[in-house]
């Protein structure tokens, strides 16, 4: 299986189903991405229709300076904020509060930690998104957010320092 | 390494590991429920990039096939094809 790299080297040559294959990875990381950022599934898939579309359009400029994921959560950060603003088609839809799976679906203390997620400040829901879910190390989500590192780092403090307070069992 | 060494002595440190790597395993299971994409956003961002009607045949079966692609590239359109015989794939055709 191609990694990342190879992939959107092979996008850059106009490769369609390398294309795919790399939606295929992505997809659904960068709609939760743009879930967490925005609590709207709509505007979230809008995030990742224009995403994939730079991806597409830009592949040929990707320098490889870093990680693949880094490259695609900074393109989908770029349009969830431009998305958000109400930049895109000139119109903005209404949050959807407690965007959220089925709680029926979902055992209680995962209900629990959605919620304890959905509480917290956005920039800290952001970092947690990335380092726990997305995998990205701090050095990374600084490059995403645009922040030093040390911000970054600052931003987990307090969020995981939230997050254990209202997780305690 | 020194750290390590320390943890594996401290109770405290142990139990702040243990609630951390709890936290992390909670939070990624949590985003992992997330809903995805609906199924149709492919079609629309294949539609604004490689094309919606990508088409692949294949006919023959496990010992010897025949596959025909056409992909859309950004240069325009590229027809591929490809022989497989007792499950090797040899390329056999590219315009």
């Amino acid at each position: 299986m191609a990694d990342d790299r190879e992939l959107v080297g092979q996008v850059a040559r106009g490769n369609g189903r390398a294309f795919r294959a790399l939606y295929e990875r992505y997809a659904d990381r960068v709609f939760r991405y743009a879930l967490t950022l925005l609590r709207n599934r709509h505007l979230a898939e809008e995030v990742v229709q224009e995403t994939m579309v730079a991806v597409w359009n830009g592949a040929d400029k990707f320098e490889g300076r870093s990680q693949v994921s880094t490259w695609i959560f900074g393109i989908a950060r770029h349009h969830a904020y431009r998305i958000g603003r109400g930049e895109v088609k000139g119109e903005r839809v209404p949050d959807e509060e407690g965007e959220s799976p089925d709680p029926a679906l979902m055992v209680e203390q995962e209900v629990r930690v959605q919620r304890a997620v959905a509480g917290l400040p956005p920039d800290q829901r952001e970092v947690v998104f990335l380092a726990f879910y997305a995998g990205l190390p701090y050095e990374e989500i600084a490059r995403v957010q645009g922040v030093p590192e040390g911000t970054v780092k600052s931003r987990m403090f307090h969020a995981k320092k939230r997050l254990a307070e209202e997780l305690r069992p | 390494m020194a750290l390590l060494e320390h943890v594996v002595g401290c109770e405290p440190c142990q139990g702040e590991l243990v609630e951390a790597m709890r936290l992390g395993h909670e939070l990624r299971a949590a985003f992992a429920r997330l809903p995805g994409p609906p199924a149709g956003t492919w079609l629309s961002v294949a539609a604004r990039t490689v094309g919606a009607s990508l088409l692949a045949v294949g006919v023959g079966a496990e010992i010897a096939g025949l596959t025909l692609a056409v992909e859309a590239t950004k240069s325009g359109f590229s027809v591929t094809g490809s022989l497989s015989l007792l499950g090797r794939e040899v390329p056999v055709l590219r315009i």
